[in-house]
């Protein structure tokens, strides 16, 4: 037997592991890459599912505004309810703290609504005065007649 | 003697034949395969049925685990299956791998780092063998790309270097790396009728083989990006420059001369 047989005879083995070897680390390769890859599918949903770290200073937080600079809400009071009047004394009576009166029930008057807020009252226009009438033309007096000249016109006599 | 080398020569010859018809048939066989289920859906298709059957053969609890998976690796084999695009992935891994080892492998033997580890005739097996294999998975890499729609190469993109639609200079330096592995492992069955010499300055090529291999690799692989892969290739590229350089630096002639002259003269 020649050396390079011997040596064939010992390669074979080697040469079917390698072959097999290869093989079976392609098909592995074959995985891992598939493995990898339907990961890479799955990630986004996980990545979105993650809170993302806050970068100081991009963005204020934002702040709630100081009570004082909120607009005061112009509050109206609750409307109460009010005694009316004309209530009768009867058998039953009521009494209230403060003061007795005496108001048969079946007699009370339902309660109404404390009366709406009115505007308030208008200023009184003062009364319309009637302009004046117009005065009526000035009637010139005449003037007293000159005293009658002694003809001579304006000339003042002397005098003799 | 002599008889005993030409039985060897014919033994080689008959090997070759078988290994070349049987490698012919496989690859026409995986084409016709791929060919018609690449145009069927994942319930047409023969293969996924053949597949369901095995796994129909097999009992619940590991029915369960293969079927699972099998959807993980992209099965069943279909026109939208993923199952293409991760084996030429996985394919092409194992490709450079080997092709790694059988450079690494050679320069060993050449260093004599390996000298009394193995033997010296094992040590040429494996150092023939090695790049066979990674040529196959390459090949296997190119051709189960065919299946693969997403980028769709074709039968010509592959075979003609730099004309692939994808990273066509990087694609283009695998296919060229394909060719000159195919080149130095035929012309170690030539090395009589070439010469020594002319074998030897041809021989050297299977470094930048393998660079081109690494550059493709990195430049045009879709897993360079990972971690694995960044520890693959730093490890393998970085070993074999390391081999490079103790190779030139402690074996070369002039070392070994003046290793020799130093050597005192035996008695």
């Amino acid at each position: 037997m020649t050396k390079r047989k011997q040596a064939s005879k010992i390669t074979k083995g080697h040469k079917i592991s390698l072959a097999t070897l290869s093989m079976l680390g392609a098909v592995a390769g074959w995985n891992a890459i598939g493995r990898v890859e339907s990961n890479k599918t799955v990630t986004p949903a996980v990545v979105i599912a993650t809170p993302e770290p806050i970068v100081a200073g991009a963005t204020p937080w934002p702040t709630i505004p100081s009570l004082a600079d909120i607009p005061r809400l112009d509050i109206q009071p609750l409307p109460t309810l009010a005694i009316m009047g004309g209530l009768e004394t009867q058998g039953d009576s009521l009494t209230l703290a403060g003061g007795e009166m005496a108001a048969s029930i079946n007699n009370l008057a339902m309660p109404s609504l404390a009366p709406l807020p009115t505007l308030a009252p208008l200023p009184t226009m003062p009364e319309y005065v009637p302009p004046p009438p117009p005065a009526p033309p000035s009637v010139q007096v005449a003037a007293a007649p000159p005293p009658p000249s002694n003809g001579g016109g304006n000339n003042v006599s002397a005098g003799s | 003697m002599l008889t005993g080398n030409n039985d060897d020569t014919r033994e080689t010859g008959q090997l070759m034949g078988l290994i070349i018809v049987g490698s012919c048939i496989l690859i026409l066989a995986g084409l016709f395969a791929l060919g018609h289920n690449h145009q069927l859906a994942g319930e047409q298709s023969w293969l996924s049925q053949l597949g369901r059957a095995a796994i129909g053969l097999m009992p619940a609890s590991l029915r369960i685990m293969v079927s699972d998976q099998a959807r993980v690796m992209g099965l069943p084999l279909a026109a939208d299956s993923q199952a293409y695009w991760y084996l030429a992935r996985a394919g092409g891994v194992v490709a450079y791998m080997l092709l790694w080892l059988a450079t690494s492998w050679g320069i060993m033997m050449s260093s004599k780092v390996i000298k009394g580890v193995v033997s010296v005739p094992v040590a040429y097996a494996l150092h023939g063998y090695l790049p066979i294999l990674g040529v196959v998975f390459a090949a296997l890499h190119a051709l189960v790309l065919l299946g693969d729609t997403y980028i769709g190469f074709t039968p010509w993109q592959l075979l003609i270097p730099f004309t692939s639609t994808y990273k066509p200079f990087w694609t283009g330096l695998g296919v060229l790396a394909f060719y000159l592995s195919v080149a130095l492992i035929a012309s170690s069955y030539v090395r009589k009728r070439i010469g020594q010499k002319m074998w030897r300055t041809f021989h050297f090529t299977s470094y930048l083989g393998f660079l081109m291999a690494l550059l493709h690799g990195i430049m045009a692989g879709s897993d360079s990006d990972t971690m694995v892969m960044h520890i693959i290739y730093l490890v393998t590229g970085g070993l074999t420059i390391f081999l490079v350089l103790f190779r030139m630096l402690a074996y070369s002639p002039r070392v070994q001369r003046a290793v020799t002259a130093n050597r005192p003269p035996a008695r």
